[in-house]
């Protein structure tokens, strides 16, 4: 079998490669690019082929299996199914493939079913038949309104392909705050992805930490990092805390975080009082 | 108190960070993009071999290779795709004498119970995550990424003709853009999903 044939990438992806050969493409998959992007592919067909239809051949079968013991095959399957569910187009009667932003698309699929069922009613009721039209014809004017936003992304698409995208990662540092003190104020630039908070604690007694972003408005979570671990620094310990600038609007925050000395019980260790600002 | 372990539990401030993003591009400026990509590949990497954390190996990893950026200065001996790698395969290894892992297997039959009675609600949450994602996305990025995966009547390879066709690019280059706004979603939809089924991993019950 070739090593770069595809029975050998499955092979590979469902971890059925001797240890040694396995190694050897663990290697390339992060050594060369070529081959890390046609793997990613590859491994992307596998798993929305298996999310679209299911163990359905000796391949497929062999990737289900692995699936349950895999919490990363396991995602991406989640993942594949989702964007699936996404980029499902509706229906629209003449072909059409409207682009519509998901939660208008389903809004739209909605009204559609509820047009159906006033279709149904107006078989047995000749009154509904007059807000039957009218329900069309706005279905119309939303198959319109989306022909529109197509035009619009293609033109966006236009504008975007001569500008690049910033994807530089934002850093900075938190120091402690007394009681009281001021909030800290954080500027992100436009088309950053992920803010790297540098967070000083003022002890060295803890190992292990927790960080959770609140939204200081609501007192909505909207961001728990899993566990943490910080460098010591003198007597104080820097814990490196990244959220990605998806989950955040420009607001006021507060970040908590807490601390474990070994034992099962996290104490707080820190509270800082940010001001976000998106650019 | 146990003593910590200052090589593992160091952590890059902004100049070892600007560092590693500068040996990473190789002289060139990537804005971030190269270190995006080979933190894809560890996270890849790590999740392949079926590590519970693959996102936090890749970034103990990123870590180790700025310390030793900042205690040398510059590595030179070997192109940084490849020290990657190095530190990767030792901080894997690690990574399988810690008990967590041990755990996660003898925990693994009950898992896959949980799973099936939780599918639906996490089909929910992941695709609540993504759309959320999506709307972080650029205009030009989530209107690619959706013409890319939609499948109606015709065939997806004829539609991805046509969507590389009216972009005026490849069907190649259109498979690799796609590719890595996809890399970039599932990252953004594994962090949102792991913030809204937060479970703390030290605080097991007895």
């Amino acid at each position: 079998m070739s090593p770069d044939s595809d029975e050998y990438l499955i092979r590979y992806i469902l971890r059925d490669l001797p240890e040694s050969e396995a190694e050897r493409l663990d290697e390339r998959s992060v050594t060369d690019e070529a081959f890390a992007q046609r793997l990613r592919e590859f491994e992307n067909d596998l798993v929305d082929r298996y999310a679209r239809e299911g163990a359905t051949d000796e391949s497929l079968n062999r990737l289900e299996q692995r699936v349950r013991d895999s919490t990363y095959l396991r995602d991406k399957v989640q993942f594949a199914r989702a964007l699936q569910q996404a980029a499902t187009p509706v229906a629209t009667g003449n072909g059409a493939v409207p682009i519509l932003p998901i939660g208008r698309r389903r809004w739209l699929e909605g009204f559609a079913a509820a047009a159906v069922l006033l279709l149904v009613a107006a078989g047995y009721l000749g009154l509904r038949t007059v807000s039957l039209r009218e329900d069309l014809a706005r279905l119309e004017t939303e198959r319109s309104a989306a022909a529109r936003q197509n035009e619009q992304l293609q033109r966006d698409l236009a504008g975007a392909r001569e500008t690049p995208r910033q994807l530089r990662p934002a850093t900075f540092l938190l120091r402690p705050t007394r009681r009281g003190a001021d909030e800290q104020t954080l500027t992100v630039p436009s088309g950053t992805t992920q803010m790297l908070l540098q967070v000083v604690i003022e002890s060295s007694e803890y190992q292990t930490f927790w960080a959770s972003l609140q939204d200081s408005a609501s007192g909505r979570t909207v961001w728990r990092s899993g566990d943490l671990s910080g460098t010591a620094d003198g007597g104080n310990r820097t814990v490196q805390v990244t959220i990605p600038v998806s989950v955040l609007t420009s607001g006021r925050y507060s970040l908590e975080v807490s601390g474990s000395s070994g034992s099962r019980t996290f104490e707080p260790v820190g509270s800082y009082q940010l001001r976000i600002m998106l650019e | 108190m146990a003593k910590p372990n200052l090589k593992r539990d160091w952590q890059p401030d902004k100049a070892a960070f600007d560092r590693l993003l500068a040996w990473l591009d190789e002289g060139t400026d990537s804005r971030g993009e190269r270190y995006l990509e080979m933190r894809e590949r560890l996270v890849d990497y790590f999740g392949r071999r079926s590590c519970h954390s693959p996102e936090d190996l890749a970034d103990d990893t990123l870590n180790r290779v700025a310390r030793r950026l900042e205690e040398t200065g510059s590595i030179d001996d070997v192109v940084p795709a490849r020290y990657c790698y190095i530190v990767a395969k030792f901080v894997f290894l690690e990574s399988l004498r810690r008990p967590g892992r041990t755990e996660l297997v003898a925990q693994s039959a009950e898992a896959v119970v949980a799973q099936v009675a939780d599918d639906r609600a996490e089909n929910e949450r992941t695709f609540a995550c993504l759309e959320r994602c999506l709307q972080s996305c650029s205009a030009v990025d989530r209107a690619m990424i959706l013409d890319y995966y939609r499948t109606t009547s015709g065939s997806a390879r004829e539609n991805r003709r046509q969507l590389a066709q009216k972009l005026g690019i490849t069907t190649n280059s259109l498979a690799i853009r796609a590719c890595r706004i996809r890399s970039r979603l599932e990252g953004c939809v594994r962090a949102c999903v792991s913030a809204a089924t937060y479970r703390p991993k030290s605080v097991s019950s007895d």
